[in-house]
């Protein structure tokens, strides 16, 4: 171990074992990118996100009822709609569904904006209407571009959370 | 020993845990490990779930979520790390996560990370991350409050203080003339 002003520092270089699991060295194979997308692909679109975000949405629903009893206490319920939603986002980025990914974004946004409890970061109505929106998405399966009314319903919870 | 492609074959010896709190993520990640090759395949629900089935298994490599609610992504980086109990401390952990703005990739190598894949999920990035570990895997530095993978891209002799990225970008903003060629320091 080598010592500098600053602290002590190691270097470990490790056998790798890896390498000799898979046998021995090895190149990117086109290939199987290719089989890797095409597994991908189907696997998405075998997905409904209407059906597999029923638990999450039913995650929000109990967040938003408890934030609405425990406002001033909502490190619990908030920490719940952040995490929820933070996963919503990302099926929807992954499963085609842009407005879902959209509401959710703006929602952990505003939820980031302060510490728990201050103003602009755990009002009731803003984050109802965040959950609203996302649950009318996911019930009409809307899929694909966002469009002008999807864009509006977006901007529109942003000046709402915004505001509060 | 001839360079053969990476392929089915090989990466069927690999048992890969995957840690993530969706199950439809979950079985995309699944259906992208067979169709690669993968054939073990440990599934876990959160950092916690994890931990339980690392005492069970043998795992060459960890796929992880990191927002997850009742032990995140992090959280499980730093325990296999860092805890006296953890099975395997050089264990290679992939990161997928939405979480995609730089200071959260800096946080995620600060914890321990090997590779960060943001999503949404492509076939490539992952392929690719399973082949830099394999390939590639970075030596491990321990220092007085990090203990990890390297968190330079480049792998060369540690021979010089512990510097964050941000702090080799504010250094080199103070330096003159605007440099003309790519900087060495491919991260931290």
């Amino acid at each position: 171990m080598s010592k500098s002003p600053k602290g002590s520092y190691e270097v470990i270089h490790q056998p790798n074992k890896l390498k000799d699991l898979v046998g021995g060295p090895a190149r990117m194979d086109e290939r199987l990118i290719e089989k890797a997308e095409a597994a991908l692909a189907d696997a998405i679109a075998n997905i409904d996100l209407a059906e597999t975000a029923k638990e999450s949405i039913e995650k929000l629903d109990t967040a938003v009822e408890l934030l609405r009893q425990d406002g001033k206490e909502p490190a619990g319920p908030e920490r719940t709609i952040y995490t929820v939603m933070h996963d919503l986002r990302a099926q929807g980025a992954s499963f085609g569904y842009p407005m879902v990914e959209k509401i959710a974004t703006s929602m952990n946004r505003y939820l980031e904006l302060g510490a728990p409890g201050a103003r602009g970061h755990n009002d009731i109505d803003a984050i109802k209407a965040h959950v609203d929106a996302l649950k009318a998405v996911v019930a009409t399966k809307m899929k694909g571009e966002v469009g002008a009314i999807g864009q509006q319903i977006v901007d529109g919870l942003y000046k709402i959370s915004r505001t509060k | 020993m001839s360079l053969g492609p990476i392929n089915e074959a090989r990466f069927q010896r690999l048992t890969v845990m995957i840690v993530e709190d969706s199950q439809p993520m979950r079985e995309v990640l699944r259906a992208l490990l067979q169709a690669i090759g993968v054939k073990n395949i440990v599934d876990a629900r959160d950092g916690n779930h994890a931990i339980r089935k690392l005492s069970e298994y043998q795992i060459d490599v960890i796929i992880t979520d990191w927002v997850m609610e009742e032990m995140d992504g992090l959280e499980l980086t730093r325990w296999i790390r860092n805890s006296e109990h953890s099975p395997d401390e050089f264990l290679p952990i992939i990161m997928v996560s939405g979480h995609t703005e730089a200071h959260r990739i800096e946080m995620a190598r600060d914890a321990g990370v090997t590779e960060f894949i943001a999503k949404p999920l492509t076939g490539i990035g992952l392929v690719q991350r399973l082949v830099a570990v394999i390939e590639h895997p970075r030596p491990f530095v321990r220092t007085d409050n990090y203990f990890g993978p390297d968190r330079r891209r480049k792998i060369e002799p540690f021979d010089g203080e512990e510097r964050r990225a941000s702090e080799l970008r504010d250094r080199d903003a103070r330096q003159t003339p605007p440099p003309t060629k790519a900087h060495s320091h491919a991260g931290s």
